[in-house]
């Protein structure tokens, strides 16, 4: 039987007491009788009930009422029909009148149905997510009820089979045919605003944030030929600076976030991964991650510490219920680098290197050439080559009513451009949901994750073993490998040659990750949820070295040469949380307390020898002596308490307020704890009713936040106790007795580095969301900086944790896309995103403000600090040109004291860009689909300490074909000064000579791809399939001279950027890769 | 309710929230714990020896500046460092420069450490006189240090306190006063003198040690009674002898003529020095040597002298050093003597010499060197004035102790480097052969630190 009730529910006003005594007042003609009722209900307020079918026959009705009683109206409605009424208090119920017979007490009959039928169901998104204050309504009906934070709802209605209304702000509004339970799937009108986003322990609508929050969801990760997904992340957030460290497989590339927050610790940002903060990102399989959201500005506070440098926030896949799926993924491709340097040939070499002498009052080095005649070696094409690349995944999800299940597995390898460098990955992921009663969620986050690399030495000059340099400045006149075997060196420094320092060592370092959590959820009455989560992040780092006893110099003279090095870090971590999500008509709230516990037990050794039995084992078994070894232990322990409020009106106006303490053992008693706060507040002004006539803009909100955050991120362990390094040890007798030293003074006052940071932002979506913007204007000001202050040595100590100072980040960033084309054929749309910001040193102690430090090459001092500049600023002198009668650098007289004395040196260049942005393109045509992406940063400088080494002609060491034009005879004009041995005029000096302009546009990333359609019919098994080709990395333009712009040695470093020396090159990729779905 | 739970839920980690943030240090000794034992007390004393082991001291700087500045070696290697101090054209970024001030700052605060917290230590820890012995020790390396640091840069902050807190005071300590200066270093030696025994295991400070170092300072001072008085002191404890066959000097460890030397074992307790110097088959590496002697010491060794063979080896027609001979791999396990017997004998000789010409007592204690060294005896008829007699032992001391870090220094004491060496650079500026600059790294970081003259 198909009952189909209608329940008028009365507004509350009109159920008032009064009504009851109102008359009707009626005047139609002819109208169907479910409209006399309803305007019967509209004067009186009583309600109908009936079947459909009850007066789907009934006739149309002629009434002319004046001011009649109810009964009196309802007798004219009832005349000619074949229906019956009673009147119950305010209830009529219509009954055909056979049915009125049939039953002895029809009201009551009646009102059990509308009562005492409960339909339930769940609401949820496109992808899965609860939805809260979703409003379900019986169809025709005011009986309504929402959702709760579950998405879950429960509506009394008249049948147990009713039709049901579903729909919520920003999401199409559904009609739905329940029958007892159902899951609601709403479609988003504007998928951008309704798109939820993860945030500091729970998830909410993009439309409800009031802070910068960017995501990047798994789609915008795949295809990408890459190791870690911070390679697919570049160009794609704004204010996030992703630069590749080097062309290394493997490498992970360094992470900036609006900028240098700090100057002593990490400006790293943290990572949380399914909601547990993790020690770093590494090894984390990209293709497991649903999404990776970036809290950019005080919303990354509720993570409290090291939060200042933004969060990045990593959700892995998880299953969904009553599905299966199984997909593979493969991708093969090669690898090269960029670019070759173009250096001297043995001809030019010779006489390089013979002038470089003479000038310098010694003996030409090379006086017969016949030697040498016929060789002429390039060593960057020996030691350069093209590698390989292939990844295989295979995922399996899905889940039941109760369950959902994510399993994933994938093997990885990147061989590098140089030999033996190489970068192999095994992961396994299984994340695991279980729902116990339907109060209770449990769940599981399993990830294992095993990589094995071998390293090529490189940021080191020739002689420790960096082989990039030595591939560059290794004398063209000297064989690759002698007839017998062995590899000749330099025969003016005895260094071993680059193939010979890539076949002679050898560095492996293997790491295996546990990064797992398990959770549970208990839904309390009052809309109160309970978390707890308990975590372990437990890495494993083993490095080995081995020195063959034949090839190399240094393996030779030691007779080989090993270490080997291990260590463990567990870090567990509880999080307990209470969440409260209510919404009441148009208010919600939400509220959210919690504590956090983080404990770290690391642990490592370490061993070293020498003199190898053989040139077969490389283990430390057949070393026959012993050189050193240690072993090392230290704890850590976090302890947090957050709380956060938050509150909005309709979506149109939103707030929030989060507090955050942090206790760390990292400072003294007094010190340990930081209190840490944000607030932020938006506003929807298109939701307001005198913007509604502006019909071009659809969204339009306007965001404010401003909060605290704490920073020791990159502190040591105990640097705030003085302590004795062991180890300085001296023999006695022969003996050798165990030895201590000052290391450290005692400082209690150390405390927690702070940033302050405001940010003001506009979202916008026009032209029915075919263009959607965002702007934020940002500023963070770090005090107390925890820097490690460089020391003169008449203290005794080489440097000292102080808090020192303060430092300020001011910019803004954009993003802007736009759908350009949007039809059945073609759907293109361009994303354009832009970052400035610029950087700049407040305050500092008056014996920090203008120090110097760092080092390139043998140049020391290369960087200063000063206040009123930014960080990372290059410190040298100023070339004026070389002196046509000496052959000489001069330099510029900045003091004008008439000498050129160290006071002459001044800021000569910053390493911080001054622009970064990204144009990318995603264009579908049919089942093509392509891809590319653009990045570029700008107006950043570079110390190219590469020319130091290779244009410095102060030793025997090749040089780059730029020498060429030195200076040979008095009265020449060139801008390269003469080659002399020993450099006495300091000609190598830091000087604007080395610094370069490192702008670069990249062509980032391409991918063309192309989808089958219809190969189910051929093939039933198969559910989809697509292939593709991509690049990464293929095109750079820049003006830069050396191997590439995008530099990685200290590039880590938040004051000694941008330095380039022997860094491992960039490389390009091109894959060809398959996605089949099952 | 609601308070109550979530009370429930904060409490678990409430509870022991104290403790859990106190973590202490594993494998670390905390300052304020520490010298509580001697054991620690020697711990800390082995770590004050310990700082003259590094390549930028002993290991292999000393030589460089002691010798490469001098006539007897040219720069060898490669290194554009070495190479500017071999040419007197160093400047305030030289790395040697910047690494040796650095490097003798370090041990000096690590001696500062033991004599500052040793003394405060309760005496009955100590067995016998051993409290006075570290403190002692401690007083003698610091002298040791600043010494060197006097006579390398000249103008030199003199710090004799171990620093404990971070403040402009303790950071920007001013040069001193030479003469103050070397009056800490006598005063130190003194109380090093008096309480350290004779006889001590090898490796440690001696009396004797002390008595032969402060005998060395007074005669840079020129305090030539002072010194000959010390040097006799030496000579009444009869612990040192000249050993009759010099290559046994460098060959047979801690031999009756070492005062005070650099203990090396070898692996981590290894020196570079020999293999910087030597090539194969003394040395593992190949590569270009240090420190190569020049033609003017070579040909300064008369026909029968010993001492020639034992200092200068010729390997494929090239002239090394030859005094450390087993390379290792930059971990070689020979020992760096800094005093021996020799060296105070002439001391000796030139201090009595300066007292009053002519000293028997000097002629017999130059004699005694060159007896050793196979070559003709002096007398008052060969060296018939004040002014041969001076002659005569500096040029024994340059062939006696050639390659050990000597030459420089005594070049500079007796005023002769100017003269000696403008010659081989007679366009530097004459400061440049009688001291170094000032680091510049120092500079940037000590704002109170004046460049030497002669450098910029």
């Amino acid at each position: 039987m198909k009952l189909i009730s209608i329940f008028l529910l009365a507004t509350c006003l009109q159920v008032s007491a009064e009504t009851y005594a109102q008359k009707v007042s009626l005047n139609e003609s002819n109208i169907p009788l479910q409209k006399v009722f309803e305007t019967i209900r509209k004067q009186t307020g009583y309600q109908f009930f009936y079947a459909d079918e009850v007066i789907a026959s009934a006739k149309k009705v002629t009434i002319n009422v004046k001011k009649a009683s109810i009964e009196e109206a309802l007798d004219v409605c009832f005349k000619d029909q074949q229906l019956a009424y009673t009147i119950s208090e305010n209830t009529i119920v219509v009954k055909r009148k056979i049915a009125v017979t049939a039953v002895n007490d029809p009201p009551v009959v009646t009102k059990t149905i509308v009562f005492d039928v409960e339909v339930k169901g769940k609401v949820t998104d496109e992808k899965g997510e609860a939805l809260l204050g979703v409003t379900i309504t019986e169809k025709g009906t005011k009986n309504s009820t929402s959702t709760n934070a579950d998405g879950e709802f429960s509506l009394k209605t008249s049948a147990v089979n009713t039709i049901l209304l579903v729909s919520s702000i920003g999401y199409t509004t559904q009609e739905v045919n329940v029958d007892g339970y159902a899951t609601i799937i709403l479609k988003a009108k504007d998928v951008k605003l309704n798109e939820i986003v993860v945030v500091g322990y729970g998830t909410t609508q993009r439309r409800n944030l009031a802070t910068s929050i960017s995501k990047v969801s798994d789609k915008e990760l795949k295809d990408i030929p890459i190791t870690s997904f911070q390679q697919a992340l570049q160009g794609k957030v704004p204010g996030l600076q992703i630069t590749s460290g080097n062309g290394k497989p493997g490498s992970v590339p360094f992470m900036r976030l609006r900028g240098v927050t700090s100057i002593g610790l990490n400006s790293e940002p943290v990572y949380v991964v399914d909601g547990v903060i993790v020690l770093s990102s590494e090894g984390i399989n990209t293709s497991d991650i649903q999404s990776v959201e970036i809290l950019k500005d005080a919303s990354a506070q509720i993570y409290g510490v090291n939060a200042a440098a933004g969060v990045v926030l990593i959700t892995t896949k998880r299953g969904k219920n009553n599905s299966a799926k199984l997909s593979f993924n493969s991708t093969y491709g090669i690898t090269q680098v960029t670019k070759k340097l173009d250096v001297l040939g043995t001809d030019d070499y010779i006489k390089l290197i013979n002038a470089s002498k003479v000038n310098a009052g010694a003996a030409p080095l090379v006086t017969n050439t016949a030697q040498y005649a016929g060789i002429n070696t390039n060593w960057q094409n020996e030691i350069y080559r093209s590698a390989a690349f292939k990844n295989n995944e295979l995922q399996f999800s899905g889940g039941g009513e109760k369950s959902t299940y994510f399993l994933s597995g994938g093997y990885q390898t990147e061989e590098g451009t140089i030999n033996p460098a190489g970068f192999k990955r095994y992961s396994v992921r299984s994340n695991q949901d279980f729902t116990f009663k339907s109060k209770l969620k449990i769940g599981s986050n399993l990830g294992f994750i095993r990589t094995e690399s071998a390293d090529v030495s490189d940021n080191a000059r020739v002689n420790q073993g960096g082989v990039i340099l030595s591939a560059l400045s290794t004398p063209p006149l000297v064989n690759v490998i002698n007839p017998d075997g062995t590899y000749p060196g330099n025969p003016f420094q005895a260094l071993d040659n680059p193939v010979a320092l890539t076949k002679g060592q050898l560095g492996t370092t293997k790491t295996t990750r546990l990064l797992s959590n398990i959770f549970a959820e208990l839904s309390l009455p009052y809309d109160i949820k309970l978390r707890s989560s308990f975590g372990v992040d437990f890495n494993h780092r083993r490095n080995d070295y081995y020195v063959d006893p034949i090839t190399t110099g240094n393996g030779r003279a030691n007779n080989g040469l090993g270490n080997s090095n291990n260590s463990d870090e567990l870090v567990w971590i509880l999080t307990n949380t209470a969440t409260y999500k209510k919404q009441i008509k148009n208010h919600n709230f939400d509220v959210l307390l919690g504590s956090e516990s983080r404990k770290s037990n690391y642990s490592s050794s370490y061993i070293s020898g020498r003199n190898f039995s053989n040139g077969v084992v490389p283990t430390l078994n057949a070393a026959s002596q012993n050189t050193s070894f240690g072993s090392f232990r230290s704890k850590w322990a976090i302890q947090s308490f957050f709380g956060r409020v938050g509150y909005n009106y309709a979506g149109k106006y939103i707030a929030q307020a989060s507090v955050r303490a942090d206790g760390t053992s990292r400072f003294g008693k007094d010190k340990k704890y930081g209190t840490f706060y944000s607030v932020s507040g938006a506003w929807r002004i298109s939701d307001e009713n005198f913007f509604k006539q502006i019909k071009f803009v659809n969204d339009l909100k306007v965001r404010a936040s401003y909060g605290t955050t704490g920073n020791t991120g990159g502190l040591g362990d105990f640097e705030y106790l003085g302590s004795y390094g062991l180890g300085a040890n001296y023999p006695f007798n022969n003996t050798v007795q165990p030895g201590s030293r000052p290391d450290r003074i005692l400082n209690e006052n150390l405390g927690w580095e702070e940033t302050i940071q405001s940010n003001l932002g506009v979202d916008l979506t026009i032209l029915k969301g075919k263009v959607t913007a965002t702007f934020d204007l940002f500023k963070r000001k770090t005090t107390d900086l925890l820097f490690s202050v460089s020391l003169p040595s008449n203290t005794g100590f080489g440097s000292a944790r102080q808090n020192i100072g303060s430092m300020e980040n001011k910019g803004y960033e954009f993003s802007v896309t736009t759908q350009n084309v949007q039809n059945k054929l073609i759907n293109w749309s361009t994303t354009i995103i832009g970052s400035v910001s610029k950087n700049k040193v407040l305050s500092l102690p008056a014996n920090i403000n203008k120090s110097t430090f760092g080092s390139a090459g043998d140049n020391n001092g290369v960087f200063t600090l000063q206040e009123g500049e930014p960080v990372s600023s290059f410190y040298g002198f100023t070339m004026l040109g070389v002196n046509p009668t000496t052959g000489d650098i001069d330099f510029k007289d900045n003091s004008k004291d008439g000498v050129v004395t160290a006071d002459d040196r001044l800021i000569i260049g910053n390493a911080l860009p001054k622009f970064f942005g990204s144009v990318s393109n995603t264009i579908a045509i049919k089942g093509f689909d392509l891809n590319f992406l653009f990045d570029g940063v700008f107006g950043n400088k570079i110390f190219n300490a590469n020319r130091l080494e290779l244009e410095g002609m102060n030793d025997s060491k090749n040089a780059l074909t730029t020498t060429l034009t030195r200076w040979t005879a008095p009265g020449q004009i060139t801008n390269m000064p003469r080659a002399v041995f020993g450099d006495p005029n300091q000609n190598n000096r830091n000087s604007t000579r080395w610094i370069e302009d490192g702008s670069f546009v990249k062509l980032r990333n391409v991918t063309l791809g192309y989808t089958f359609s219809n190969l189910s019919k051929k093939l039933p098994f198969l559910e989809g399939a697509r292939i593709y080709v991509s690049g990464r990395n293929l095109v750079t333009f820049t003006n830069y001279t050396g191997y590439d712009p995008e530099i990685g040695r200290n590039a880590g470093s938040n004051t000694e950027a941008g330095v380039d020396y022997g860094t491992y090159p960039q490389t390009k990729t091109y894959v060809l890769g398959i996605n089949l779905n099952f | 309710m609601r308070n109550k739970i979530i009370l429930f839920c904060t409490l678990i980690s409430f509870v022991s929230c104290k403790k859990f943030l106190d973590v202490q240090p594993i494998s670390e000794a905390l300052s304020s714990n520490y010298y509580k034992s001697a054991k620690e007390a020697e711990g800390a004393l082995s770590g004050a020896y310990d700082g003259l082991q590094p390549d930028s001291y002993y290991g292999f700087d000393m030589s460089t500046i002691g010798d490469v500045t001098s006539d007897d070696c040219t720069a060898g290697g490669d290194n554009p460092n070495n190479f500017q101090i071999d040419q007197f054209k160093c400047n305030a970024n030289n790395v040697v420069i910047s690494r040796f001030w650095k490097q003798l700052y370090f041990s000096i605060a690590r001696a500062n450490d033991v004599i500052d917290n040793v003394g405060a230590m309760n005496a009955s820890l100590f067995v016998g006189n051993r409290q006075a012995e570290i403190i002692g020790e401690a007083k003698f390396l610091r002298a040791l240090h600043y010494f060197n640091l006097v006579r390398v840069y000249k103008n030199v902050p003199l710090v004799l306190q171990s620093v404990k807190s971070v403040s402009p005071a303790t950071i920007n300590v001013p040069q001193a006063a030479q003469a103050d200066v070397y009056n800490a270093i006598i005063a130190d030696l003194e109380i090093a003198a008096a309480s350290l025994p004779a006889n001590m295991e090898d490796g440690r400070a001696t009396k004797g040690a002390a008595y032969g170092l402060l005998a060395k300072v007074c005669l840079t001072i020129k305090n030539y009674p002072r010194a000959a008085d010390n040097a006799q002191k030496v000579n009444l404890l009869s612990k040192y002898q000249i050993i009759p066959n010099f290559d046994n000097v460098f060959t047979v460890e801690h031999n009756a003529e070492v005062m005070f030397n650099v203990e090396y074992t070898g692996g981590d307790e290894g020196s570079p020095l020999a293999e910087l110097l030597l090539p194969p088959p003394y040395a593992a590496f190949a590569f270009l040597k240090f420190n190569l002697p020049t033609v003017g010491i070579i040909g300064a060794y008369a026909g029968p002298d010993v001492r020639k063979a034992t200092s200068i080896v010729n390997v494929g027609g090239s002239n090394y050093v030859y005094k450390w001979r087993n390379g290792a791999a930059f971990a070689s396990p020979t020992n760096f003597v800094v005093l021996r017997y020799a060296d105070v004998r002439l001391i000796e000789a030139e201090a009595l010499n300066e007292t009053g010409y002519p000293s028997t007592a000097a002629l017999i204690a130059l004699n005694a060197i060159r007896t050793r060294a196979n070559v003709p005896t002096y007398n008052f008829i060969t060296l018939n004035t004040k002014d041969l007699f001076r002659d005569a032992v500096l040029n024994e001391r340059k062939l006696e102790l050639s390659f050990e870090g000597h030459r420089w220094f005594d070049l500079v004491r007796t005023d002769r480097a100017v003269s000696t060496l403008q010659p081989l650079a007679p366009t530097e500026n004459i400061n440049h052969f009688t001291m170094f600059p000032i680091p510049q790294a120092e500079r940037d970081l000590n704002n109170a630190l004046a460049q030497n003259a002669g450098y910029n």
